[in-house]
């Protein structure tokens, strides 16, 4: 209700909606690691503090409120970029894992009760079996006053996102040999566009499981699987950087299309074991600009967008306009050929192929990429690219200093985290396996500090006849 | 400008948990029969609107009115209840339940048009802005105008993404959609057995490896690999200044420049001959695409590169340079001036100097667009470039070009006529006598001095015409331009001029006019007939017979021949004295002028 006399006042805006954010974040992250008592904790539930406190001025109650893929704070909608990111994503996981749809503070919060709701809701999470009801229960007995908290809505519940990743996944490689048919249906390419906005909408949700879908090599048909893995990787980091809703789009749907020009060129080629002699690596790398010209058309028939023609054509040219193919006078190419060009190396260096001798695990095609990145890659998108997958990137077979072997299955994504990933345990301390529980390995003994667990070395997965996807389709089908 | 907002009330306190959400999934139970009749009032009115809007064009007035009714009936229904979920069938929309709008014919009902596309479930949210909800009403008006199997309204609300508009629309139905969905297998096969039984034993190297490291970790409380350290750092602020830049200026970057170098390129590179003829064949329906949005920068662009791929093949590859030059042939063949003229009416924008361009590509055939097309276009920039067009035409060839001349293409017409002011040239002869046969006045009297400057029968046939003119100024300069000397038939026709009661008649301008023609033709007969003016005198009239004196002089010191100057010194003692000091500096000026002449 409206009282007669209206003060108009400034309202909470966009830069201090995201500081709150910000800490937030970081009180949620340390509150999982730190006592109450720690120094770093109490500092950050200071600034916390303050920032709620700086909202009061301006509202009675701070609302952070989720509604599928956006973030509201007191009916402020926030915008993220690449710099903000990590903390959309993390919040917005942190609200998943526990069902979350609106958290409120009231006016009269105080710092004893803030820090002892965070510590209170810190361990919880849907996937260790909480429910958002037994989370209300003991919500109630805790006795918060001045804070509020509203179940999600069922469409956006955590375990539904990811049951369907895995038919999301599929369905990709199954549409895209409809796509990959030129004289199709106008449908198609539109059919492509709501199979990329459903991918989108679960990277949203779901990152660390979709990136760890692409670990899925040769389902069906290697460049079918490849494409998806390739669209999968390009949307993340895409979305990653900021880009517009239209642009991820277009970056997907070029992303899927990139190597078109293979059909063209006879599987001999691509099947050859061993090392292409000359005469076969020139027929191999007119596939670019073979993909091209066979997208020509289809931009004015069905709807491809005109950057699908660059990022084929464009995918192995390399920032000093080496590469292939050979450019008679640009200079530069496309922003969207260059985020593809570091996601098809990586999917390409980490999948088996007759004519590669070796396979890379994620860690070390990773280590390789750094080593060739000023020749090979974009360094802005190299570095975002790599700081998303992480030094272990999901699907990493780890070795940790406890003896246990895991699968890493999502990222940390805070700043000096980098290395403590949480892992799915598949041996015990004997090497015997087991189907053991996620890790969080940044945690630490409350006694001594000491982290519990650590990574000591990656593992090719080909050596121990372990089949990581496996266990990642598991957790969730 | 800051927004502002209210200082809300304190509120009652809340129950601190709320388990469910009743906003969100509709309420639990049944609605209240009075909120049902709510949503159904607020449907009938937003298909209303939807339909209604589709008869209007965009920000018409009648829409706005539309709008303003069904925006009011959400905003109450939202501040009260915070949210309006209605569920998506085929043939209707529902609120809990509860079919609050059903459509008799659903293949053109609105609930369909939501329907066909996978949407379940279409939410408002409450704090939704008039603005927001305009966008949206338009949104649906714009994709439900397509065909229905091109629409797609969840592809469209999905890159809107709008902040207070919601909607649901499962992954199912993307399944159902693809070739052998159906049978599209919903897991992977997994070996579950596998993954819990048995054991994993380190290669050698992998436990070597993996002793080193646990010791260095127990030694320094790190077991990363030099070689991992930084691999993922962060970004800085500067890495993502410098991100945000690039983005910017990639944003920036018109798809106008991008494509028609990216075709270059292509075409540079595709060696195969039926290939290239197949992205040939593609820009041979792009380019008239492109014209069909008055996209003329980009066509242009692209016309121009292909030009200089061209002029790179016609050493290095005859095959594909005939191929191209078959292209531009073809291009130019197809050239439409009616559809080109409809998209240039409807797209105001669109780029003057680029479309000039493509008329030029095209030649003498877009000459008489360009023409018409100037006469109704009158804003800055346009005729400019119009101008430039009109001159390089008249250059290649100047006969084709006037032939375009018409009196109901003023512009053009003006345009031309400056053209044929450049350098005499007999050509343009029939087209500035013919100039003269329009009504338009201004043209006529810009052609009149133009044909004045040729001793040719046809320019002096209708000069002549133009002395019995009834327009006076025509007359006059028609009078002014020709050439006299030596032409018998302009002589009688001033001497028939200068007699009698008509030349009485005439204007002063005009007096003057013919007395100085005839001073022009240095003909005896017309010194006699200026002497007759000299010595005019009487008793009424007399200022204007003074003037016809006075001219009468300077005519005879144009004429300069003998017999003019022997009529001069008759009338040294001719009065009155101003008349007759007017007499002697004629004289002396044309005896200087003689002096001048045998000395030079």
């Amino acid at each position: 209700m409206i009282t007669p006399v209206e003060e108009q006042v400034p309202v909470l805006g966009q830069k201090t909606a995201l500081e709150l954010m910000t800490h937030l974040h970081i009180v949620l992250k340390l509150s999982k690691v730190y006592e109450p008592t720690n120094r770093s904790f109490v500092e950050r539930l200071d600034d916390f503090f303050a920032s709620l406190h700086k909202a009061f001025q301006t509202d009675i109650e701070v609302e952070i409120l989720i509604r599928q893929d956006a973030f509201f704070v007191n009916k402020i909608r926030l915008k993220f970029n690449v710099a903000n990111y990590l903390i959309y994503k993390s919040v917005f996981e942190e609200f998943l894992a526990r069902e979350i749809g609106t958290m409120t503070f009231a006016v009269g919060l105080d710092k004893e009760e803030l820090g002892r709701f965070l510590h209170f809701i810190a361990p919880l999470d849907v996937a260790k079996g909480m429910s958002f009801e037994r989370l209300a229960a003991d919500f109630e007995s805790a006795g918060f006053p001045h804070i509020r908290l509203k179940k999600m809505p069922e469409e956006v519940r955590p375990e539904l996102a990811e049951k369907s990743a895995i038919p999301i996944f599929m369905m990709g490689v199954y549409h895209l040999k409809d796509l990959f048919e030129s004289e199709k249906r106008s449908q198609t390419v539109h059919l492509t566009r709501r199979w990329v906005q459903s991918l989108i909408n679960h990277l949203i949700s779901h990152e660390s499981l979709l990136i760890g879908l692409t670990n899925i090599k040769n389902f069906q048909e290697y460049t079918l699987n490849h494409s998806v893995n390739v669209c999968i990787l390009s949307l993340a980091l895409g979305r990653r950087l900021g880009l517009t809703r239209p642009e991820l789009i277009e970056l997907g749907v070029s992303a899927c299309l990139h190597d078109v020009g293979k059909f063209e060129i006879s599987d001999a080629i691509w099947n050859k074991p061993g090392k292409l002699d000359p005469d076969e690596r020139v027929i191999a790398e007119k596939h670019s600009h073979f993909g091209a010209g066979k997208l020509t058309h289809r931009t004015q028939t069905e709807g491809v967008p005109e950057a699908a023609i660059e990022v084929a054509l464009e995918h192995h040219i390399k920032p000093d306009m080496g590469g292939y193919p050979k450019y008679a006078e640009r200079r530069r190419t496309n922003f969207y050929s260059r985020i593809v060009k570091v996601v098809d190396y990586y999917d390409a260096i980490t999948t088996k192929r007759i004519y590669r001798p070796k396979t890379f695990t994620p860690a070390e095609a990773l280590r390789l990429m750094k080593k060739v990145c000023a020749e090979e890659f974009d360094p802005l998108l190299f570095r975002t690219f790599a700081h998303m997958m992480g030094v272990y990137p999901v699907g990493t077979l780890a070795a940790l200093d406890s003896g246990e072997v895991g699968i890493v299955i999502e990222n940390n994504p805070l700043p000096g985290f980098a290395t403590r990933p949480l892992v799915k345990l598949i041996t015990d301390r004997e090497g015997r396996k087991i189907d053991g529980p996620n890790v969080d390995l940044a945690e630490t003994d409350r006694r001594t500090g000491k982290y519990l667990r650590t990574v000591v070395k990656t593992l090719d997965p080909e050596n121990y006849n372990i089949q990581v996807t496996d266990y990642l389709i598991a957790r969730v089908q | 400008m800051t927004p502002t907002g209210t200082k809300p009330a304190e509120q009652a306190p809340q129950p601190p948990l709320q388990g469910g959400n009743p906003a969100a999934g509709g309420p639990a139970q049944a609605p209240d029969k009075k909120i049902v009749e709510e949503v159904h009032e607020f449907c009938a009115s937003f298909v209303r609107a939807i339909s209604t809007s589709k008869l209007y064009p965009p920000g018409h007035e009648a829409i706005a009115g539309l709008l303003d009714g069904v925006f009011g009936r959400l905003t109450a229904f939202l501040e009260a209840h915070h949210e309006l979920e209605l569920e998506i069938k085929k043939d209707a929309f529902l609120y809990g339940g509860e079919i609050v709008q059903k459509e008799e014919n659903p293949p053109r009902s609105l609930p369909y048009f939501f329907y066909k596309d996978g949407m379940q479930k279409l939410i408002f949210l409450k704090g939704l802005p008039r603005e927001e909800f305009a966008d949206f009403l338009d949104l649906v008006r714009t994709v439900s105008l397509l065909p229905l199997d091109e629409s797609d309204i969840v592809d469209a609300l999905w890159e809107k993404d709008y902040e207070h508009i919601r909607y649901i629309s499962p992954d199912e139905f993307i399944e159902a959609k693809i070739d052998g969905g159906q049978d599209l297998p919903r897991e992977f096969e997994i070996d579950r057995e596998k993954m819990d039984k048995g054991r994993i034993d380190f290669t050698p190297e992998d436990a070597a490896e993996i002793a080193r490291r646990s010791l260095e970790l127990a030694r320094r409380d790190t077991a990363v690999p030099d070689e991992d350290e930084g691999l993922c750092a962060p970004l800085t602020e500067e890495d993502a200044r410098v991100l945000e830049e690039t983005m910017t200026s990639e944003r920036r970057e018109t798809a106008d420049r991008h494509f028609p170098d990216l075709m270059f390129e292509l075409l540079c590179l595709e060696e195969r001959p039926e290939a290239f003829g197949h992205i040939l064949s593609f820009l041979e329906n792009y380019i008239p695409s492109r014209i069909a949005k008055a996209e003329f920068i980009r066509v242009m662009k692209l016309l121009t590169r292909l030009g200089e791929l061209l002029r790179l093949l016609l050493p290095v590859s005859p095959s594909r340079a005939a191929a191209l030059e078959n292209f531009f042939i073809s291009i130019r063949d197809h050239f439409p001036p009616d559809k080109i003229k409809t998209v240039v009416f409807e797209k105001q924008t669109f780029d003057a100097k680029a479309f000039f361009e493509y008329l030029r590509f095209v030649g003498f055939p877009a000459l008489p667009l360009g023409a018409d097309l100037v006469e109704k276009i009158g804003r800055p920039g346009f005729r400019e470039e119009a101008a430039g067009f009109f001159e390089e035409m008249a250059k290649e060839d100047l006969r084709r070009f006037l032939r375009e001349g018409r009196e109901d293409r003023p512009f053009f017409s003006t345009a031309a006529i400056d053209v044929c002011a450049r350098k005499p040239d007999p050509a343009k002869i029939p087209f500035l006598v013919e100039v003269l046969g329009w009504k338009n006045k201004d043209l006529k009297l810009k052609a009149i001095p133009l044909l004045g400057r040729f001793a040719d029968g046809r320019a002096r046939s209708a000069l002549r015409r133009l002395f019995q003119d009834p327009d006076e100024d025509l007359r006059i300069r028609a009078l002014k331009t020709v050439p006299v000397e030596g032409d018998r038939a302009v002589l009688e026709d001033l001497l028939g001029l200068a007699s009698g009661k008509p030349f009485r008649a005439k204007s002063e301008d005009e007096k003057e006019a013919v007395i100085l023609a005839l001073g022009r033709s240095r003909a005896d007969e017309a010194v006699t007939v200026l002497r007759r003016f000299l010595k005019k005198r009487g008793l009424f009239g007399r200022s204007r017979r003074s003037a016809v004196r006075f001219l009468a002089v300077r005519a005879l010191e144009s004429t300069a021949t003998p017999f003019a100057v022997e009529t001069l010194n008759a009338a040294r003692k001719i009065r009155p004295k101003l008349l007759r000091l007017e007499v002697e500096a004629a004289l002396r000026r044309l005896s200087s002028a003689e002096t001048k002449e045998i000395t030079s």
